[in-house]
């Protein structure tokens, strides 16, 4: 950012600000009068920086229906497809999925999921650091680490290679960690391989396939691997609109439908995943649209899903999105319902003059939602 | 008389033709013209606020060479100045002045005066907005584009009331490119430092993905934004550090709905908050009721008109504020300009939004306009008067020569 002082000056100081150039006030002022309002800002000590801009890390805090936890929900709920190659093993102790690629015991993947903030982001990281005995990073260092999707949200990419300790194991030298991490006030989710460097170099593609596959499932069934019949086999029913083709559930999305060159499904994600306003810029984004602000929302049309009101985004442009291909004058149609518990995301993108024909058969999708099982 | 003395008459006489020339006039309105069409191109893109500071409540259009901005021509203010110099001094020094030239100076004087009153508004002038709802009370307005920062003692007064040292705006926004500048306020047992000034931002968990603007405070940073086009809706962002017994306390503020920081000093619990200036209004403000009346069959407002009363000390007085009915009142104007929540459903509580304006020159441009309407009706009057004597003895004489 690069702003300049504009100096106020009356009709004299114009042409002093000729001769001497741009001023500014000094750098130490010295304030030396107060006021005394009846009534001033409501201020909570102590509050966390999270709360006090009504904004948390990763998925939602707030505690699940029924007094189920984050963590609880997420070991109840969360599936994944083991790589091509690899095999899962029997998870114990913390674990909720150990896994390596078949039959190669020096390589070793599991995901933990643990409660609270569970030493933070900063200890965690210095803590696998500490297993490779490298030196701490601060946590400016730490925010610098690349990034991984997974749930919707940006887990934190560890790449770490040194002298493997592991917890109290034998050194190993030049071993490779790759881990994500995915951080809540009230929750951590893990991800973490750790194997010979030349091994996890020839992996870790499989490996962040596996992080991308990690999805909600609220459907207690395993997800639906061939294409389902359509109205609500999964968590959700819905209505087919005419002439749509109902392709099944896959990976992330829970429902799939495709109408000419279009698309239309849902994701359900745990938490806020992003928010409102995250989802809906990132949205526009796709068609290389500016973000909106909060003040903009209250101008997006309402429609209502689920028994809520949630904001209807119509918007046109060149779609690139997320592997899904992509073109010039494409138009996306999304409806975004933010919720504590599981967040639902209708997404349509498809050439203009298609969505255009199929708009109302998409408001009618939406409508037709509902909770399945 | 001397050679020296002739050659200053001379030139004062150079200068005040110069100033008081039609040339200059006509370049002053063409240097309007000009600002008038690339102030509404600039508007398109950037928003009314972002033109009107550029192209008119400035003296200088200004040209960036890195971070130094150099004046390359005229502004509004400039131009405007200009053109009221040059009104005053055509009027009083080129114009022969006269009983027949009489109401064109007086018009020259009263266009010069309503120039100096937009001058005057906007140097001295406090412009922003209060929404109360109904039975809610507030002494201060707030405004729309300006911040500051505000340090109170948390409890250190009964009711919810508080002492407050500001930081004003004009210390906030020269704070970019690293520069900080370092606060001592009146009772606060810190020093306060201030840097990283961002007119536009949103606070967020930091992400390898994206680039700070300001240091990571706990795991977040302020992420800069574009200015938006209205520049109200715009969310400022600052890091702060508070200098507490040799140590420091850093935290993020954010101009957006948040909670003040709050840190521990000399035995007391601390707010800080960024925020739009607040200005102090010498009354308190209540909204006893507010009506809408739609058009029928829609939720368009037809007409809405807030009672009030305007508390001053021990007494109060109930006032209709309604469109082209503002109240008035001890250098303050209230004009009746909204209302919300735009999507409340029947039956839930509406605020009523006023625009508030602190001017001095307030009724100036009205006497202004008188001024010139009096020198019009007697420059039109004299030479209508002067018509009708010359027909009436034209026609006297023709029918003398008849006879």
């Amino acid at each position: 950012m690069s702003e300049t002082f504009y100096p106020r000056l009356g009709p004299l100081g114009v042409a002093a600000l000729l001769l001497l150039g741009a001023c500014a006030p000094p750098d130490h002022v010295e304030v030396t009068h107060t006021r005394t309002v009846n009534e001033t800002d409501r201020a909570v000590p102590g509050v966390s920086m999270g709360d006090r801009f009504g904004r948390q890390m990763g998925p939602a805090s707030a505690p699940q229906p029924g007094g189920e936890s984050l963590g609880d929900a997420l070991r109840k709920h969360l599936r994944w497809d083991v790589p091509k190659g690899w095999e899962e093993l029997e998870a114990g102790g913390m674990r909720l999925a150990s896994l390596r690629p078949a039959g190669d015991a020096d390589a070793d993947c599991s995901l933990i999921i643990l409660e609270g903030q569970a030493g933070g982001l900063l200890g965690n990281v210095n803590r696998w650091r500490g297993q490779l005995g490298l030196p701490d990073l601060a946590m400016d260092e730490v925010m610098a680490l690349p990034s991984l999707e997974m749930l919707g949200a940006e887990g934190l990419y560890c790449d770490f290679t040194g002298t493997y300790t592991g917890m109290g194991g034998q050194a190993r030298e030049n071993w490779r960690m790759l881990g994500v991490i995915l951080a809540n006030d009230d929750a951590m989710l893990f991800m973490k391989m750790t194997g010979p460097a030349d091994l996890l170099e020839a992996e870790r593609a499989r490996f962040e396939g596996l992080c991308g596959s990690l999805r909600l499932d609220m459907d207690d069934a395993p997800p639906a691997s061939a294409p389902s019949q359509g109205g609500g086999a999964g968590p959700l029913t819905y209505d087919v609109p005419a002439g749509w083709n109902d392709v099944g559930a896959k990976s992330m999305r829970a429902v799939n439908l495709t109408v000419g060159d279009s698309q239309c499904y849902v994701i359900l994600l745990g938490g806020q995943a992003g928010g409102l306003l995250g989802n809906l810029n990132r949205w526009r984004g796709e068609v290389g649209l500016p973000d909106l602000v909060t003040s903009d929302l209250d101008e997006l049309a309402k429609v209502r899903i689920l028994g809520e009101d949630a904001p209807l985004l119509d918007v046109r442009g060149d779609y690139k999105g997320m592997g899904e291909g992509g073109g010039a004058n494409y138009r996306l149609l999304g409806v975004p319902l933010i919720r504590d518990s599981v967040s639902v995301f209708v997404k349509m993108v498809g050439p203009e003059e298609q969505i255009e024909a199929q708009r109302a058969g998409f408001l009618a999708f939406v409508a037709s939602l509902g909770e399945g099982r | 008389m001397s050679d020296d003395s002739v050659k200053q008459r001379s030139l004062g006489r150079a200068v005040m033709d110069g100033l008081g020339s039609y040339w200059l006039s006509c370049l002053c309105l063409f240097v309007l013209f000009l600002l008038t069409i690339f102030g509404t191109l600039y508007q398109r893109e950037n928003g009314l606020y972002a033109a009107q500071e550029r192209y008119f409540n400035s003296w200088f259009l200004w040209m960036h060479f890195g971070d130094t901005a150099v004046p390359f021509a005229p502004s509004g203010v400039l131009a405007m100045s200009v053109l009221a110099v040059n009104l005053v001094v055509g009027g009083l020094v080129r114009l022969q002045i006269g009983a027949r030239t009489l109401g064109v100076l007086v018009i020259h004087l009263g266009i010069a005066f309503l120039l100096i009153a937009s001058l005057v508004k906007l140097r001295s002038s406090d412009e922003g907005h209060l929404q109360l709802f109904e039975g809610e009370q507030s002494g201060h307005f707030t405004s729309y584009y300006d911040w500051e920062v505000a340090v109170w003692r948390v409890d250190g007064m009964p009711g919810g009331a508080a002492e407050e040292a500001v930081v004003d705006n004009q210390f906030l926004t020269d704070l970019v490119d690293g520069r900080k500048r370092t606060f001592t306020l009146p009772g606060v047992p810190f020093e306060l430092e201030l840097s990283n000034y961002l007119p536009n931002c949103d606070p967020l968990p930091k992400g390898p993905n994206w680039t700070a603007a300001s240091p990571v405070v706990d795991g977040y940073a302020l992420l800069e934004r574009s200015p938006a086009k209205q520049a109200e809706a715009n969310s400022a962002g600052l890091f702060a550090r508070a200098l507490v017994d040799g140590k420091a306390q850093e935290s993020i503020l954010w101009g957006g709905p948040s909670l003040p920081w709050t840190l521990e000093a000399g035995g007391h619990t601390w707010a800080v908050a960024l925020r739009h200036t607040r200005f102090p209004m010498p009354f308190e403000i209540r909204l006893d009721d507010f009506q809408k009346e739609d058009h029928p069959g829609t939720g368009l407002a037809k007409s809405y008109r807030s009672y009030v009363y305007k508390v001053e000390g021990d007494g109060e007085e109930r006032i209709l504020i309604q469109m082209n009915e503002p109240l008035r009142s001890e250098g303050l104007v209230l004009f009746q300009s909204s209302w919300g929540p735009q999507n409340a459903r029947p039956g839930e509580p509406l605020f009523s939004g006023f625009s508030v304006v602190r001017n001095p020159s307030d009724k100036w441009p009205e006497i202004a306009l008188w001024v010139i309407t009096a020198g019009m009706a007697y420059d039109f009057g004299s030479k209508l008067l002067r018509f009708l004597i010359r027909m009436t003895r034209q026609g006297a004489a023709r029918a003398g020569g008849a006879a």
